[in-house]
């Protein structure tokens, strides 16, 4: 009713002054985030094509309390070994990495204040992102193509936007915000923010050749991931090992408009929705007692969210519809594995590995956990000289398993006291195994 | 002085005799025995069920038997039919059809396509109902080595209305692996890439093959044919002739085959195992149930002999030598001598034929729903990173905006379950599509495996509007 009497109202304003009152809760909304803005320049070290390499990139951040906690992406922060940031006020200071979470693609920054010889720091409130309506004016703040402290305007353009898996750029847990308000790179980790001042959204994404397509993460999944990471550093999470599907088109196949639910896609093995007998093709029909249904595509990130934000090893029990009747199901979560790994530089060898993660595992189809994987390889280096390529799994050395990445690190130091010594590597490439040979160097 | 000048003359005067005079004296000979081959070759598409496109091709062949067998290029039927890690979907496995055959005098006469050998480069046409044509005679010539002159006789483009075009090449390389080839230097392109090539004496010592390897980019290769002639000469195909490779589907004849992936043993490897005089062909992998697996053989193991005779690869090119010594065996027991901890063993291995490719593998096709799934072959279960002991069916053709296509089916998906019903072969899958064929059902379920994880897809049926 409010909200059509100010529609009423508005219309019956003069258009000049309908202007004047746009540009006027524009700038007020700006001077309540732009004292917060933060330009963020990591130092990141990188690991490519087997060397370890430095590189700065640019994007963005907003602080979100007095004493210099900053929210960035993920994918700004992480590899970070040094961070400079600026203020809109141009003071630099620098910043340490509190904690990432790269399933969310967000990140938490604390400025060194006592460093820069300051106390406290102005910053934003978030707002509430549940409030969005599509139509309403935002604006983003951030150094997109490193243009710092820059401002553009649009609109929401839709407050429920779904990406399946994209690998690298996976969102499984929140749906996002687009908007057609200008969000190039350097834009990463900047504020979206309404007319009232409030944060309500991180800026992430933008469509490479689309136009006025940019994507941010709603303020409340920001508030519960940030939270996390002051108090430990980290997001833990609950996982059981299943892919969720819609069921829209499930119930007409069924002719059963009336079916509620959602259906298991996928289990993957070892988890503890196999072990605990849950089958593709079932049909969750309450977690824990509560009903749960996903009728669209859109469903499914909150629904990911019920089990993922249960503590570790919590108890979960399923109702189940299956094709020989209603069953229950009870299992206990194992905690998520990490998004990516630890990587680790072989300079005498002329490779770098990294620990495998469960995602590596699922594209690489692995069935053991055993080994490590080859992340890059220095050309001309021994590794490259006996045929050692990026994405091969090393899974022995001189018929030693290798466990995982700290029991490499071990052997390997410890074969680098002996210079002379030939090793033999035993590696995987999907179905196919390699052995390499790395020649010892000639005292 | 004008001795050298004198001797000079006689030489130039000689060439010109010999040239001149017995080019044509070459071309006679042969010319009746060189026929044109006319053939319509069928391009499968992946994004359409029925195959519509077709292109006319030509090729050359000579005449090898008295009854029609025509001797040509394996190219005259792309696809391959033995598995191997990568091949081409574009060719359709449609046994090839309206092939003719057109003599020297202009005559047109019906073919049918018999088989090829890709290993050798060689596939075969034969004449239907005919016995008393003139057949080429080839000779071996052992002594000829680089420096040898070649003639070399080829037939024109339509253009030039097919005639014959000699040229006079030198043998500028010999290729020993893995199977024994001339090679020359090649400024003229005919386009087509077959013929005959003479010795000295006239004798036609070999073909000129169309090879696939010389066109592969990648280390230590040319990088296009450009530039190099390639000439296998009879020794390498005479027993094709007498008994030619047959095509027919999954019966096609096959090559030996052990299940291995191997690489070079190299010296320092065995210097690593303490033992600096072992040479051979290291295996690194296993194919699950092939012969290798079921003889004991592992992984690491070193293959030093195959019936006593010694094999020692410290190259890739010696890696194709060893598969072409497997291949090219006759009887299938074959005993291997491995250096396995430290130790040789002898070892026997009962050969099997080489698994079939895609191409040959059965298909089941359902058009309304649009799409074909094919039973899984050994390059599909590589292409697709799949266990090598994985089973079922998989998603051959899409429709293109048809029902299956839209409800986001993809080539290459594995069918795990059609409804409720497993789909764990074709002639299951063959019932599953008759049954649906029969109730014609709103939504079909199809449970697939795709990059790892499975899900559930919907099929939504449209039988009324095509009905009406």
């Amino acid at each position: 009713m409010i909200y059509r009497l100010t529609v009423f109202c508005l219309f019956l304003l003069p258009s000049y002054l309908l202007f004047a009152d746009i540009t006027g809760e524009i700038l007020q909304a700006k001077n309540k985030v732009f004292p917060a803005l933060v330009h963020v320049q990591p130092i990141k070290e990188i690991f490519s094509s087997g060397d370890k390499r430095k590189v700065q990139v640019t994007g963005s951040g907003i602080i979100i309390s007095a004493d210099g906690y900053v929210v960035t992406n993920n994918h700004v922060a992480e590899q970070a070994r040094f961070v400079r940031c600026t203020l809109s006020s141009k003071i630099e200071l620098d910043a340490e990495v509190v904690g990432l979470d790269a399933w969310t693609d967000l990140a938490v920054l604390k400025l060194d204040l006592a460093g820069a010889g300051l106390k406290s720091v102005p910053f934003v409130k978030l707002g509430d992102s549940d409030q969005l309506e599509v139509g309403q004016i935002v604006l983003a703040l951030g150094s997109p193509l490193g243009l710092s402290r820059s401002l553009s305007m649009g609109v929401v353009s839709s407050i429920d936007r779904y990406f399946d898996d994209m690998g690298e750029m996976t969102s499984p847990f929140n749906l996002w915000i687009q908007t057609d308000a200008a969000i190039n790179p350097g834009n990463s980790g900047g504020p979206l923010v309404n007319l009232d001042g409030q944060v309500i959204g991180i800026n992430a994404r933008a469509f490479m050749f689309g136009e006025n397509l940019g994507f941010a993460i709603p303020s409340n999944n920001v508030d519960y991931v940030v939270k996390q990471i002051i108090k430990t550093g980290e997001v833990e999470r609950s996982w059981i090992g299943i892919e969720w599907q819609e069921i829209k088109e499930y119930r007409k196949y069924k002719k059963d408009e009336s079916l509620n639910g959602v259906l298991i896609a996928s289990v993957e093995k070892n988890s503890p929705a196999e072990k605990a007998g849950l089958k593709p093709g079932y049909l969750v029909k309450t977690i824990n007692g509560k009903p749960v249904t996903a009728l669209y595509q859109e469903e499914l990130p909150p629904l990911r969210l019920l089990i993922a934000n249960l503590p570790v090893n919590s108890m979960i029990a399923f109702n189940v519809k299956t094709d020989d009747g209603d069953r229950k199901f009870k299992l206990v979560t194992d905690k998520q594995g990490k998004f990516s790994g630890n990587e680790f530089h072989c300079d005498a060898w002329g490779f770098s590995v990294e620990e495998l993660t469960p995602r590596i595992k699922k594209i690489f189809q692995l069935e053991s956990d055993n080994g490590v994987l080859i992340s890059g390889v220095r050309r001309g280096g021994p590794a490259d000289e006996s045929d050692i390529r990026r994405g091969h799994i090393l899974l022995k050395i001189d018929e030693e398993e290798i466990i995982n990445l700290d029991d490499f690190k071990q052997k390997y130091q410890a074969m680098k006291e002996n210079p002379a010594r030939d090793h033999l590597l035993y590696l995987r490439f999907i179905n196919r195994n390699w052995f390499a040979l790395i020649k010892g160097t000639a005292l | 002085m004008s001795r050298l000048v004198f001797i000079l003359i006689f030489i130039l005067t000689c060439i010109q005799y010999l040239i001149g005079e017995n080019w044509r004296k070459a071309i006679t000979a042969v010319e009746d025995k060189i026929v044109l081959i006319e053939f319509y070759e069928q391009h499968g598409s992946m994004e359409s069920i029925e195959e519509k496109s077709r292109i006319k091709r030509f090729l050359s062949g000579v005449i090898v038997s008295k009854d029609g067998l025509v001797l040509t290029s394996s190219s005259i039927f792309k696809p391959s039919l033995e598995f191997s890690g990568s091949s081409s979907f574009h060719f359709s496995d449609n046994k090839l059809s309206e092939i003719k055959v057109k003599l020297k005098d202009g005559t047109s006469l019906d073919a049918e396509f018999v088989g090829k050998d890709d290993d050798k480069n060689v596939g075969f046409v034969k004449i239907k109902n005919t016995s008393d044509l003139p057949v080429l005679k080839f000779s071996e010539n052992e002594k000829l080595d680089i420096g040898d002159p070649l003639l070399i006789i080829q037939q024109l483009g339509e253009n030039y209305d097919r005639e014959l075009i000699v040229t006079k090449r030198l043998i500028n390389a010999r290729q020993e692996k893995p199977n024994p080839a001339f090679l020359c230097e090649d400024k003229i392109s005919t386009g087509i890439k077959f013929g005959i090539a003479l010795d000295e004496d006239y004798e036609v010592i070999g073909i000129l093959i169309d090879d696939h390897s010389l066109i592969s980019i990648g280390e230590g290769s040319v990088l296009s044919s450009g530039g190099l002639l390639k000439i296998m000469p009879y020794s390498q195909f005479r027993d094709l002739i007498a008994n030619p490779p047959v095509y027919n589907k999954k019966e096609s004849t096959r090559k030996k085959w052990l299940g291995v992936y191997m690489q070079p043993f190299t010296i320092d490897m065995a210097k690593y195992f303490g033992n600096d005089s072992i040479r051979g062909v290291l295996l690194n992998t296993i194919i699950k149930d092939s012969p290798a697996e079921k003889a004991g053989l592992q992984s690491g193991d070193v293959i030093m002999a195959i019936n006593n005779v010694k094999v020692d690869a410290k190259t890739n090119n010696d890696l194709d030598v060893f598969r072409e010594v497997i291949r090219s065996q006759q009887d299938s027991m074959i005993t291997i001598d491995i250096f396995r901890d430290g130790k040789i063993l002898p070892v026997s291995v009962q050969l099997a034929e080489t698994p079939i490719s895609q191409f040959l593998a059965d298909e089941v096709t359902n058009s309304k729903l649009g799409f074909s799934v094919k039973e899984l072959t050994q390059d599909i279960i590589i292409a697709k990173q799949l266990d090598f002991e994985t089973e079922g069916v998989w998603v051959s053709k899409v429709e293109q905006a048809g029902w299956a296509d839209v409800a986001g089916l993809v080539i290459g998906d594995l069918i795990l379950k059609i409804n409720e019903t497993g789909a764990e072969n074709l002639k299951v899958v063959e019932e599953i599509f008759d049954h649906i064929n029969n109730s014609k059902p709103d939504y079909i379920q199809l449970f697939i495996k795709r990059n790892g994880d499975t899900r559930f897809l919907y099929v939504k049926t449209n039988y009324k509007m095509e009905e009406e």
